[in-house]
This record gives structure tokens, C-alpha cells and sequence, in this order.
């Protein structure tokens, strides 16, 4: 009888404790969403893409690339990678307005990622057949993990100098129903792409 | 994008977000999805045989997977239920087990306490007359 009191508070204090215990624990944590994009040379290291040491390269040297998409977006995605040739002059994505280079892809690979899953995409390539111009070089097709492709990788340069390779990330947008180039995270959008720059200077391509 | 692979998105997507477990279902589509980028490869080269057969074998890799990712995620809907049920029940009852812990601590000690003046004896103090 003496102790309903303290039985009562003890009671009434521990149900409150719990209660807010159990809704703080169901409280959704902030998150940071974000996808990482990654471009690997050998052996799966950053650097190291081109094996001879020497980014002039020429047709046939191959480039045993990896490229890794980490989706940390709290949910699955299904997300896209179109892998772009461009010279100097053409337009790349621009980082300010959210948008990707007007260039046409001339690979894409498309996969579903679970949450916190990394894909590891091997792109091993090699420049398959090139000719040389009065101003320097002409890329006409790319040899991708072994089968040549010749769709939009016409590409010239001057002096065979400055030519990249472009790798942009799209993310599957419901709403649109449509790969879209940026994603939101917070209420910003964001955009993840890679280049890496290449020469074709060499005079051991065939000549035009 | 196919209206197949859509809706197959969708419904993993929201058995995903429901907690359900959707790994394998989410390598069948991605084996599926394989099997159209192939066809695509044959399409482009000329081989509409081919590019078809592959579009067939996908399609059939990805046919089932809204129907197994809806159920997957009425599952993981109603575990979910039932744990937020058993919590809620578990509050009151964890409450209930330390309030009588506390008391029966505050009531053991009041005993104990009790006893040990009980069994003080009186006894005379030296030097008063």
C-alpha cells in the first residue's frame, strides 16, 4: 500500500522514457544521398590508364579501364553510364546548369543498384581505326571490350592532341519516365561525370 | 523505357522502401536487362533474328517480377506491421517490469535496513554514572 506511489512513478516515468526512446528510433535519420562515378586504370587503380605511361597513344594499344558507380541514395536506382569521345572543342557537361554534353554516346550500359551497392563496369578499349587529316587526326571507330564500334565516334582533333573520353552517369527518373542526367539530393540537383584526356599524335595510324 | 521493365522497377523499388529483401529479384532483372542491351547490340548490326530471341528470353526473366516484388512487399508490409505492433505492447509491459523492479529494490532495502535496527542490542555507555 506504501509503495503504490513510487510504484505509480516509477511506472509513469519508464513508460515515458520508452515511448520517446521508441520514437526517436523510428525518426528517419538524415541522409546524405549522393552516387559516386569512378574511373580505374590497371589492375582496377586509380592512375595507371594508360600502361605504356604515355597518354599519345595509338590504334590498338589497349586500356584495360574499370569504371565503378556507388549508389548511396538510401533507396535502389537504376542508373545508366554513356560513355562519350570528344575533342577539345565540343561541349562537355557543365557542372553550373546541370546539363550533359550535347555529344551522342557511342556506349551505354544500364543496371539496377541496391542501396550501398558499388558496380564495377569493365570498359577495356582501344582506338580501332583512325586516319590522319590535313589538320592532324580522325578517330573513326573504337574497339570496346573487344567488339569495334563505329557509332558516333567520329571524332577529329587537331594535331591528334586533346581528345577525352567522356563518362556521364543518368539516373532513371519515374516522373519522366526517362534517364535524366542529374538527380536531386536535399533539394539540390547534382550531376557525376568523369573525362579522361588522351592524344593521338603518332604517325603509325593509317593514313587517309 | 518498356512498360515491363517500368512497372518490374516500380514494384522493387516500393517492396525496397517497404524493407523487403529484394537481391535476387533484383539480379533477374538485372540479367533481363542484359539480355535487352544484347538485342539491342544484334538490332543495330542487323541480326533482328537474334536481337528477337534475346528480347524473348528477357522478357521472360523480368515477366514475374512485379507479381514477386508485390508479394514481397506485402510481406515486408505486414512484418513491419506486426514489429511496430509488438513494440508498442512491449513499452507498457518493459515499464510495468521496472516499475515493480524498482519498488521491490526500495522495498528489499527498507527491510534490510529495518532488520539491522531490529537486531541492535542497548547496551550501557561508559563513564555516565
Amino acid at each position: 500500500m506504501r509503495y503504490r506511489y513510487q510504484f505509480l512513478v516509477v511506472f509513469l516515468v519508464s513508460l515515458m522514457l520508452f515511448s520517446a526512446l521508441y520514437f526517436v528510433s523510428s525518426v528517419p535519420r538524415a541522409f546524405d544521398e549522393y552516387f559516386a562515378l569512378y574511373t580505374l586504370g590497371l589492375n582496377g587503380k586509380v592512375g595507371q590508364y594508360f600502361p605504356s605511361g604515355n597518354p599519345d597513344i595509338l590504334p590498338g594499344d589497349k586500356l584495360p579501364w574499370s569504371i565503378g558507380v556507388y549508389n548511396h541514395m538510401n533507396s535502389l536506382e537504376l542508373v545508366q553510364i554513356r560513355i562519350k569521345l570528344l575533342n577539345l572543342t565540343m561541349k562537355g557537361p557543365n557542372q553550373l546548369d546541370l546539363t550533359s554534353s550535347p555529344q551522342p554516346f557511342f556506349f551505354e550500359e544500364t543496371r539496377l543498384l541496391l542501396r550501398n551497392e558499388t558496380w564495377m563496369l569493365p570498359f577495356s578499349w582501344s582506338v580501332f581505326n583512325a586516319t590522319r587529316t590535313p589538320n592532324g587526326t580522325e578517330i573513326h571507330s573504337i574497339s570496346l571490350n573487344g567488339n569495334p564500334v563505329a557509332e558516333n565516334t567520329d571524332v577529329p582533333a587537331i594535331n591528334g592532341y586533346n581528345y577525352r573520353i567522356l563518362i556521364e552517369l543518368w539516373i532513371y527518373d519515374e516522373t519522366s519516365d526517362g534517364f535524366a542526367f542529374q538527380w536531386n539530393s536535399g533539394g539540390v540537383g547534382r550531376v557525376a561525370w568523369n573525362q579522361v584526356w588522351f592524344n593521338m599524335t603518332r604517325t603509325s595510324i593509317v593514313p587517309s | 523505357m518498356p512498360t515491363t521493365v517500368r512497372d518490374a522497377y516500380i514494384k522493387l523499388k516500393t517492396a525496397d522502401n517497404l524493407g523487403g529483401n529484394v537481391t535476387n529479384l533484383a539480379e533477374q532483372f538485372n540479367l533481363a536487362l542484359t539480355f535487352f542491351g544484347k538485342a539491342s547490340d544484334l538490332e543495330r548490326a542487323g541480326n533482328n533474328t537474334g536481337a528477337d530471341a534475346l528480347t524473348k528470353q528477357g522478357q521472360q526473366v523480368i515477366q514475374d517480377i512485379p507479381t514477386d516484388a508485390q508479394n514481397l512487399a506485402n510481406l515486408a508490409s505486414s512484418q513491419k506491421e506486426q514489429q511496430n505492433r509488438l513494440q508498442i505492447i512491449l513499452i507498457p509491459i518493459a515499464a510495468l517490469v521496472v516499475a515493480i523492479a524498482a519498488v521491490s529494490i526500495i522495498a528489499l532495502r527498507r527491510w534490510v535496513v529495518s532488520k539491522q535496527f531490529l537486531e541492535l542490542g542497548v547496551q550501557p555507555v561508559e563513564g555516565l554514572s
